[in-house]
């Protein structure tokens, strides 16, 4: 059997592609629930009306208030508005107990990553969705998805393992961060980004 | 059919794992996931987050109380900085944050045994029942109850003076080396009670100090803002960093400081230069006359190893360029000059006419005591307790500390037995030399009350608000105190039961008077008391960092000047140290060297080590600094380690060279000890302090020493 | 969307050395600001983590003619630093917007050549993990990151406050920084107002006009770095200390 050789050789290459491609790829992450669900799709709808500003907010000193606090949420759910199990839980177990909610937040980086929302969205006018993309309308947060390794959301990386074809606010890495600068010329350098 | 798995399969199977490897995602999502998870090691701390806010204080570190502004993330504060504008703040007020955190924190209350590595858990009380012990005891004939109160003034200075009232042998003594102790001199001479004068440092043009640390915050005098309006002549053996910024300065030998004194009185009275009416005719002006006839310049200038010209001229300014203020200081570490040489400083004074001046020495009305008019405890001095005769010491750290040699306490001890008590907030400093030490809450967990200050020219009070919430395990002093009176029988009348509620009682006797302005830190807009209808608003307005000052008084009693102090011709004796040239071989003096901002309190935050053990600025606690020559002449090098002599004993310290020390002096650094810092070291250790064992007059600014090999 | 260049600055400062006496609050300031940790017991002054150091150097002569002056050294922020071009990893470069020389921890991979480049022996090494006694950690600045155990650090110019100054006027829909909203820690904590800090560009800025004033200086000017941190003193003798190396003076004497 003068191709045996290369067969052992093909299942290597092929047990390995699989491993890399199809189990690595699901092991890299595991997949938690947020501590609560939410619907953007209610609170931006014409019944509602609030819009994004009224929780993601800029302040006057330039910090951006990315996730609002429970005195943003109380006034309006000390009593359940709506008929959602999921609702109720929140006003019990957070409202009434002033708790705050600990968010998963998809988009957190390392300690060392400075970034500013005020240039960004107020000088440069560069919308939300496209570094957070399109959110307001869910109706349901996606779970989070932990990198086992670097504890960082998938949302960092993007969903791709290959990072090929994905959309424009997929992938939160430095050079997504730099391409962007220097696809538009700002002049940069170690510490415009980190601290 | 037969399947043998040869070497070479093994190999072909590797190839291509390690192919289709390469060619999958996984090796390069590992490598970038691996170098992220680098970043993240869980024992590497992670800032707080949380909302950002400023809240306003006042730091209780020091007798100053600069106003402070705290950055706080969650509402807890991670920088502080000066409330007021173009104020800044010491090196100790920067990192008071830090100190709720220190490593030395008490959390519950010891008992310390010399010796011992560690101290022993105690209950309170424990150390209340064997406080009314020690006071029954004392009631009993066997000793004397003295307070050591580390921060005078206070209400609970007050306090304690109220507790103490029925014991016949109990007095209140301040700290021994606190900022103002050489004013005791004055009291005497001015016939004064304690507190009821200030220095009037803002209005003087020429200052002419003894070794007092003026341009580091002594007497709250900024001497930066004030550099264009003052003149500032420096008496001081050390270079330090207030005769490095003086207008001159003039390197008087150690201990001849009250001969340059006398000196410059003998020129202003052989010049004619002041009108000496008011103080001649007494007994006391004649023995001065006849001390100040054996100093003249020439002989006073061998003595402190001055040129007698730069006492002719300082005398010649002092009466052309006033008003002018002489004021002896306390260096820090070193403690007070002395009472003779306080008195023959001050005296230059009385001579000037600078009493009940603007610019000089003026009276002022006391603080209103927080409580009524009932019989308090004596205030006295510790030299005047007679040595072995103390059986109960109670040391009120509560609010700072002070750096002295404990041997000036432990000699007043009884032999028969006796109990050393410590209220801290720390395990270091005093309370590190106590048997029992009883937590107390830090500056920034409680209220913190900063009474008028030594030199002020007029009586005012700040509290600093807590921004951090009291840790359980600390004791409220006064409450402490209501526990001993409850063990002990003694009367503690009063509805006040803690020292927030003591406080309250005299800002509401501040506000009953009626007189006094509050300022604000912030844009320094004043408000009038009478202004404010009811006490609550004076206190939410003390507590957001605000200060009260009393109106200045315009009559003066008059004042019988005593410008001996009652020592009459004793006032010429200097010590033997000054005067003996040549010296025995060998023998050097030596002076303890320190900062004034953190010889203060008895906890410094862990990362002032940037300044004592990690650069070479302040040098670390215990190294010897040697002019070179001196070196030379006795053969020694720098780096070398030698051991340190003096009549109290010998440690080995680090030597360093440099040119600007005194010939035949050895300097000897008096930094926070390494627990003041932080490390956990055995309570009560020995420190260079303990070389430098003064005699009873508190004094301990100078002594004789030997360096030796080894 | 439009560019979004922004003007182009040069940070500078200019330490008057006759005002400063020495107090160390800079040093102290610096470490409270950028979580710099406090000493383990071993440390000493090569192994201390002090990104402003202050340096005591004396005229040399025979007490009571000896006087002392007083270097706050920092990183120099040369405009030519010598320790970008050594560094393996890329964490070193030269802010354009700043020309502040940056140190990023971690790309750092601690081989500290550029400790050995640097001649102001500004840059400083982590022989340990950073530890600060417990409950203290929540006294640190969130703006900074705390760094680890085999990484260089060194002065940054207090960067996160011109990043925080930089949001405030972004927010404010302005490109440029008040000048009054970038000040660094150091430059605040002097009770001396030793320290002049400003965009050396910007001629009508105080740091400009004092760089430029006949009596100041800059340390080992000879080799041609061009730092941005200035001196200045009217005594001769201390300008003639600036080709002397302050640092590599101080250690030789403390340590024998």
């Amino acid at each position: 059997m003068p191709n045996r050789g290369w067969m052992t050789f093909v299942v290597g290459l092929g047990s390995a592609l699989a491993l890399g491609w199809v189990a690595f790829p699901r092991l890299q992450y595991r997949t938690i629930e947020q501590p609560l669900q939410f619907s953007h799709k209610v609170h931006t709808s014409e019944a509602v009306g609030m819009t994004c500003e009224d929780c993601h907010s800029l302040g006057d000193d330039g910090r951006f208030t990315g996730l609002p606090s429970m005195a943003t949420c109380e006034p309006c759910h000390t009593e359940p508005q709506g008929q959602t199990a999921e609702e109720k839980r929140f006003v019990d177990e957070y409202v009434a107990k002033g708790r705050e909610i600990e968010w998963l937040v998809y988009a957190r980086q390392p300690e060392n990553v400075y970034f500013s929302h005020a240039p960004h969205v107020g000088l440069a006018g560069i919308a939300c969705a496209r570094c957070h993309g399109p959110h307001g309308g869910t109706d349901r947060l996606r779970p989070y998805q932990e990198n086992r390794l670097s504890s960082y959301s998938r949302d960092i990386w993007g969903p791709s393992p290959t990072r090929l074809r994905r959309a424009e606010w997929q992938g939160m890495k430095m050079t997504d961060c730099s391409s962007c600068h220097d696809a538009h010329g700002v002049r940069q350098s170690c510490l415009t980004c980190h601290k | 059919m037969k399947f043998n798995v040869t070497r070479r399969d093994v190999l072909r199977f590797a190839g291509g794992a390690a192919i289709g490897t390469a060619l999958s995602p996984m090796p390069w999502n590992l490598t970038d996931d691996l170098a992220i998870w680098t970043q993240n090691w869980s024992w590497i701390p992670k800032p707080p987050k949380g909302e950002r806010a400023t809240r306003t204080t006042v730091c209780a570190l020091c007798p100053a109380g600069c106003p402070v502004e705290a950055r706080c993330i969650g509402g807890l504060p991670v920088a502080l900085r000066a409330a007021n504008d173009g104020a800044a703040l010491c090196p100790l007020g920067m990192t008071g944050h830090h100190l709720p955190h220190h490593p030395n924190r008490l959390t519950g209350a010891v008992g310390i045994t010399r010796g011992e590595r560690r101290p022993a858990a105690v209950t309170t009380d424990m150390v209340v029942r064997e406080t009314a012990r020690a006071i029954r005891s004392a009631r009993a004939g066997a000793g004397s109850v003295v307070v050591l109160d580390t921060r005078p003034g206070r209400s609970g200075s007050w306090a304690w003076r109220r507790l103490l009232a029925g014991i016949d042998s109990a007095v209140v003594a301040a700290a021994p080396g606190l900022e103002g102790a050489s004013l005791a001199s004055l009291d005497t001479m001015l016939d004064a009670r304690s507190q009821s004068f200030g220095l009037d440092l803002r209005n003087a043009r020429t200052i002419l100090s003894f070794g007092a640390p003026v341009a580091e915050g002594w007497g709250q005098l900024d001497l930066a803002a004030a550099r264009e309006s003052v003149r500032l002549v420096q008496v001081e053996p050390m270079r330090s960093r207030t005769a490095e910024s003086a207008d001159r300065w003039l390197p008087a030998r150690p201990g001849t400081e009250a001969a340059v004194a006398l000196a410059i009185a003998n020129v202003l009275l052989a010049e004619g230069l002041v009108d000496t009416t008011a103080l001649s005719g007494t007994d006391e002006f004649d023995s001065y006359l006849s001390v100040i006839a054996g100093f003249s310049p020439d002989r006073a200038a061998a003595i402190a190893g001055l040129a007698p010209d730069e006492i002719f001229a300082t005398a010649r300014e002092l009466a052309s360029s006033g008003p002018s203020i002489v004021v002896a200081g306390e260096q820090p570490g070193g403690g007070p000059l002395g009472r003779p040489a306080e008195t023959a400083i001050f005296g230059l004074n009385l001579l000037l006419g600078n009493v009940d001046r603007e610019g000089g020495i003026v009276g002022r009305t006391p603080l209103p005591a927080p409580g009524d008019d009932a019989p308090l405890t004596p205030l006295a001095r510790l030299d005047e307790i007679p040595d072995h005769s103390v059986a109960l010491v109670i040391i009120d750290a509560s609010a700072g500390d002070g750096v002295y040699p404990w041997s000036l306490v432990a000699r007043k001890l009884s032999p028969k037995g006796s109990l050393v008590v410590a209220l801290s907030p720390f395990l270091s400093g005093s309370a590190a030399r106590a048997n029992f030490a009883v937590p107390t809450p830090p500056y920034l967990e409680t209220i913190h009350e900063l009474p008028t200050s030594f030199a002020e020219p007029v009586a005012s009070i700040a509290l600093s608000a807590p921004l951090l919430p009291t840790r359980s395990g600390a004791v409220d002093p006064v409450a402490f105190m209501r526990s001993i009176a409850r063990a002990a029988g003694l009367d503690l009348a009063g509805e006040w039961a803690t020292t927030e509620s003591l406080i309250r009682e005299r800002v509401a006797r501040i506000h009953r008077a009626g007189s006094g302005t509050v300022t604000s830190p912030a844009d320094g807009s004043a408000t009038l008391v009478a202004e404010l209808s009811t006490s609550d608003e004076l206190w939410d307005a003390l507590l957001a960092g605000g200060r009260w000052s009393a109106a200045p008084s315009n009559t003066m009693p008059p004042r019988t000047m005593r410008i001996t102090g009652g020592l009459g011709t004793a006032l010429g004796e200097l010590p033997t140290r000054a005067t003996a040239t040549p010296r025995p071989t060998g023998t050097l003096t030596l002076v303890p060297r320190a900062t004034r901002d953190t010889s203060a309190s008895a906890a410094v935050s862990p990362v002032l080590t940037k300044l004592y053990q990690e650069s070479g600025l302040r040098g670390s606690t215990g190294t010897a600094v040697l002019n070179p020559r001196t070196a030379a002449s006795l053969g020694f090098a720098a780096g070398r380690n030698v051991r340190l002599l003096t009549a109290a004993g010998a440690m080995r310290v680090a030597l360093m060279l440099d040119e600007g020390v005194m010939p035949g002096v050895v300097e000897i650094v008096v930094a926070p000890e390494r627990s003041a810092l932080g490390e956990k070291t055995a309570p009560g250790a020995r420190t260079v302090l303990d070389l430098l064992t003064p005699g009873n007059e508190q004094t301990w600014s100078a002594v004789d020493a030997q360096l030796l090999e080894g | 969307m439009e560019s979004a260049e922004t003007t182009r600055a040069r940070f500078a400062m200019v330490i008057d050395l006759d005002r400063c006496n020495g107090c160390g609050a800079c040093a102290t300031a610096c470490a409270v600001e950028n979580n710099v940790p406090p000493a383990r017991p071993s440390a000493n002054e090569r192994t201390g983590l002090t990104w402003q150091r202050v340096y005591r150097a004396s005229n040399g002569r025979q007490f009571p003619e000896n006087r002392s002056v007083y270097f706050p050294v920092s990183c120099q922020q040369c405009e030519h630093p010598p320790c970008v071009s050594v560094c393996p990893q890329n964490a070193v470069d030269v802010s354009p917007e700043t020309g502040v020389v940056s140190q990023i921890p971690v790309r750092c991979l601690g081989c500290r050549y550029c400790m050995t480049a640097c001649p102001y022996h500004a840059r400083y090494f982590n022989w340990f993990d950073p530890k600060w006694p417990d409950g203290m950690e929540t006294t640190l600045n969130p703006d900074v990151s705390v760094r680890m155990r085999g990484v260089v650090e060194k002065c940054n110019f207090c960067h996160s406050r011109w990043q925080a100054a930089k949001a405030k006027a972004a927010a404010a829909g302005k490109r440029d920084l008040d000048p009054a909203d970038y000040v660094p820690a150091c430059v605040e904590a002097c009770p001396e107002k030793a320290i002049v800090f400003g965009n050396l560009d910007d001629p009508r800025s105080g740091v400009a006009k004092s760089a430029k004033s006949a009596n100041a200086f800059r340390l080992l000017e000879k080799l041609g770095t061009e730092p941005k941190v200035f001196y200045r003193s009217d005594r001769a003798w201390v300008r003639r200390l600036a080709d002397a190396d302050v640092a590599v003076q101080e250690k030789e004497a403390t340590r024998g």
